[in-house]
């Protein structure tokens, strides 16, 4: 009973590894999704390497990080350290719509804000007008590129705009997908350099131009190519709303990386050693006694040449037991 | 239950309604979403193509093609549209062509070069043809967008009107080729003095006259001097006769005369232009010389440019560069002083030191490139090779200058404390390297900020303690291990009895049972139980045998499954074993 309990331990652990390790998180923006929503392809062309809040000292200063559509307000902490990279001569990406990266650019003392009504452009878009099409103007480099549910920006003043919605596009105020008269038309500017400290902040009002679905659209992977330029690129994590699944996920995988690149992976290995042993004892003398145990026909057929008074099944029968 | 069941579902269904507002997906998958597109958005855009036609603005019909281009079409129009923006590009290349040779037709006309005015006509014809072809296909190509053939004719009719236009003028420049004039004229030209000072008046003068020598009084004839134009109308006698004042700084000018028959004058006179006349002007070249003191500059040094003037005049004068600017006035010899700023970037920067015109003194300018750079600055900073977790280390930063130093590393507590970094490895770090990252910024503007990042090998002794504690208790594990194993695999079986000092090598149960077969003929088969092979010799071997054999292999037996308390039958068995076994060598000794 015992042995079935710890056979049946490690197949659960096992079956719940190969789980975590083929089905992938299919939360949005996350690196390792591989559907629409997910930045896993991004994260490939560009070689993204994801960072969380107490790492960032640790960046090199011509790297790029993006901040992409944060869940969660930003405390003065996580400000501090965004602060500190960016005067170390690092580059910030800052990537939303609807959500708080708000309370980040007011943190970093900036006047730039995204306005959070909806960016639609019923002529140059993408299927639908909620998927506009904006010009990008990076470094003398002209690039069209898809938003997904954007929206602009406002206060702009401090920084260049780089990047401006079309004469055609409006702001949807009241969400009914119409251009109402009290809604103005663009262009908008709708992505803003600043320079920041020692290093750059980049505001785009949009938080989903290089997920997996949008990223083949008009110039959006060459916009990440520039963004990222010859630094490396890492991308923020811990922002977002996590599902349960993707918690338990980024937690095994994350503690599978710490045992693997650290100290701790000497006494973990050992103690991997403790249960292959007792594993591995269990699984010999079983195989030992059930080899021993094994009949073959033969043998009751000379049981029987020697004993031809007894039955054959009752024979048959004792053998099974036996081997129970 | 099931009432229940659903009073929860529906509240659900209630709740997730009400929370219901105007909030956005942050994005939708794009091959799913719902595609919206309204075709009359695309009239703006043709009537914008249109109009920059019209109006002859073919880079900004060259822009509204891209737009059209990257405005959104169902993928079932797509191809219409490219057809039509490729169709609209045609037609701009043609039209370009055409506006292209009616200028040359025109010029043509002026210099009275009648066949090749004609000529180009010809050309301007065939291009204009075309375009009408290519505009046509256009309306034909884009007609199958569901936009209305009339409002879709409507918003591109400017094309229709620029080609009307262009076909109009056209006719004009055609009747005035077809009507070549016949009379040909000469404009004669005269300047005094060919050597005049700067400031002074130059007198130019001259005829126009049709062949024969008969004037040609009231027209217009145009007068170049250098590249100035200056217009004037013949008199009586077709003579001219202007007075210019020279305030030109080139040393040589150009002068000669034009007619250009205007009006009616077109279908009778020719084109004819004078001799040039070569006019040199006299004029005071500034000599001045500026010195600098260097061509590299850090921030916060002063450039000196020593300016001096070899005239007798005083100038004013200007030092114009992205570093400072300067204005004064400049007798004999002056110094000026420039600060580099300390925000200044690194660079290469040009200076212009320039004088303005002044009477008859030309203007002068000056101008050279130097560098601003800073200096690199060298930190001494040594952070040891190997870091251990739990230890706080101090280290010195050594600058030539006084720095501003921040501190960063990725793991643990690292602060600045003048120019002492005291950096703090926490006890549970278990990672097995770790990042200092320094930013110096120097207090003088002369050097650059540096950033210097270390790497060290961090050792943790904890898991390194808790690993040779466990190794050791592996090996101790391990080999407790196999020793169970081997014992819980192993097959029960009979002890080794030795039959004597000598045959101690062999078994004395195996010695037994060789003699058993070899005196009865019967083998111990590996299926048989004890009884069986006891009740097998019962019928061949004396009862004796059959007893002592059958009370060692009870007291084996015995030996075997009650454990240590029988061991004293082992020596009993044991010793019977060695006796049944002489017996047995005995009984075959006597039979032999």
């Amino acid at each position: 009973m015992k042995q079935y309990l710890v056979f049946g331990l490690i197949f659960a652990i096992a079956v719940v590894l190969l789980i975590v390790a083929e089905v992938p998180s299919k939360d949005d923006f996350s690196p390792d999704n591989p559907l629409f929503n997910g930045l896993s392809q991004a994260s490939k062309i560009a070689d993204i390497q994801t960072v969380t809040i107490g790492s960032l000292g640790s960046l090199p200063p011509n790297s790029t990080l993006f901040i992409i559509g944060p869940d969660k307000a930003f405390t003065e902490k996580q400000a501090d350290e965004i602060r500190g990279f960016l005067e170390r001569g690092g580059s910030a990406v800052v990537m939303d719509d609807f959500g708080t990266a708000n309370s980040l650019l007011m943190m970093l003392t900036v006047n730039t804000r995204l306005n959070g009504s909806l960016l639609m452009d019923p002529l140059y878009m993408y299927r639908n007008p909620a998927l506009p099409l904006v010009r990008f103007d990076l470094k003398g480099e002209e690039m069209n590129v898809y938003f997904n549910y954007a929206t602009v920006l406002e206060g702009t003043d401090d920084g260049k705009c780089i990047a401006y919605s079309s004469p055609f596009s409006f702001l949807d105020l009241n969400g009914n997908g119409k251009k109402d008269p009290e809604e103005p038309y663009g262009p908008f500017c709708v992505a803003e350099s600043l320079k920041n400290f020692q290093g750059r902040l980049i505001v785009i009002s949009d938080s989903s131009v290089f997920i997996n679905s949008m990223l083949d659209k008009g110039d959006n992977e060459k916009l990440l190519d520039a963004l990222v330029g010859n630094g490396r690129a890492f991308l923020l994590t811990g922002l977002w709303n996590q599902s349960e699944y993707t918690l338990i996920r980024s937690s095994i995988s994350g503690g599978f990386s710490a045992l693997m690149n650290t100290w701790l992976l000497y006494p973990f290995a050992l103690a991997l050693l403790f249960v292959g042993m007792e594993v591995g004892s269990i699984l010999y003398i079983h195989l030992q006694m059930k080899s021993r145990k094994g009949y073959s026909q033969e043998d009751i057929e000379a049981i029987l040449r020697r004993h031809p008074e007894w039955k054959r099944e009752e024979i048959e029968e004792l053998l099974e037991e036996m081997k129970k | 239950m099931k009432s229940l069941w659903i009073v929860f579902m529906l509240s659900l269904i209630f709740v997730g309604l009400t929370a219901e507002g105007i909030t956005y997906p942050r994005q939708v998958d794009p091959s799913k979403v719902k595609e919206e597109w309204d075709p009359l958005l695309l009239i703006p855009l043709f009537s914008s193509f249109s109009n920059s036609v019209y109006t002859g603005n073919y880079a900004a019909a060259q822009e509204n093609i891209t737009n059209i281009l990257i405005s959104y079409l169902p993928e079932s129009y797509r191809n219409v549209l490219e057809r039509g923006a490729s169709l609209m590009q045609q037609l701009l290349g043609q039209l370009n062509q055409t506006e292209a040779l009616i200028n040359q037709t025109e010029t043509s006309i002026n210099q009275s070069m009648f066949p090749e005015a004609r000529k180009a006509i010809s050309e301007a014809r065939v291009q204009l043809s075309y375009a009408n072809i290519t505009y046509v296909s256009l309306l034909d190509a884009i007609s199958v967008l569901p936009l209305g053939a009339n409002r879709l004719s409507q918003s591109l009719s400017g094309i229709a009107e620029k080609i009307q236009l262009l076909s109009l003028t056209l006719n004009e420049l055609e009747k005035i080729a077809n009507s070549e004039p016949f009379i040909e004229t000469t404009i004669s030209i005269t300047a005094e003095p060919l050597v005049v000072r700067w400031g002074h008046y130059l007198e130019i003068k001259g005829r126009l006259s049709a062949s024969g020598g008969d004037p040609l009084p009231g027209r217009t004839v145009e007068v170049h001097v250098g590249d100035l134009i200056i217009s004037t109308v013949t008199g009586e006698g077709g003579y001219y006769d202007i007075a210019y004042n020279i305030t030109s700084y080139s040393s040589q000018l150009a002068v000669y005369a034009e007619y250009i028959p205007v009006g009616d004058d077109v279908f009778t006179y020719r084109y004819s232009k004078s001799d040039i006349l070569n006019v040199s002007v006299i004029y005071v070249t500034p000599k001045i010389s500026v010195n600098l003191n260097g061509t590299s500059y850090l921030p916060g040094e002063t450039i000196m440019l020593k300016i001096t003037s070899y005239i007798q005049t005083e100038v004013p004068f200007s030092v114009i560069s992205a570093i400072g600017n300067y204005t004064g006035t400049l007798y004999n010899e002056t110094e000026v002083d420039l600060k580099v700023p300390s925000y200044i970037e690194d660079g290469v920067y040009t200076i212009n030191v320039i004088t303005p015109p002044v009477g008859d003194i030309a203007p002068f300018v000056w101008s050279t490139n130097l560098t601003v750079h800073r200096l690199n600055l060298s930190l001494s900073f040594v952070l040891p090779q190997r870091l251990i977790s739990g230890k706080t280390y101090i280290m010195n930063v050594e600058t030539p200058v006084p720095c501003n130093l921040s501190v960063s590393s990725s793991a643990g507590e690292a602060k600045v404390e003048g120019s002492t970094i005291i950096l703090q490895v926490p006890l549970l770090y278990f990672g097995k390297s770790m990042n200092v990252i320094i930013l110096a910024v120097p207090a003088d503007p002369s050097y650059s900020p540096v950033i210097i990042t270390s790497s060290a090998e961090v050792i943790n002794p904890i898991p390194i303690a808790v690993s040779i504690t466990l190794g050791a208790v592996a090996l101790l594990y391990i080999a407790k291990k196999l020793l169970a194993v081997s014992k819980e695999i192993a097959a029960p079986k009979l002890p080794s009895i030795p039959l004597s000092t000598e045959e101690e090598e062999s078994s004395v149960m195996g010695g037994i049972y060789s003699q058993i077969r070899r005196l009865y003929g019967i083998r111990m088969e590996p299926w048989m139980t004890y009884r069986e092979y006891l009740n097998k010799l019962a019928e061949r071997a004396e009862e004796e045998i059959v007893y002592l054999l059958k009370d060692i292999l009870y007291k084996l037996e015995r030996f075997l499954y009650g454990g240590r308390e029988y061991s004293s039958l082992l020596r009993v068995a044991e010793e019977r074993a060695r006796l049944l076994y002489r017996k047995l060598k005995s009984m075959i000794g006597g039979k032999k």
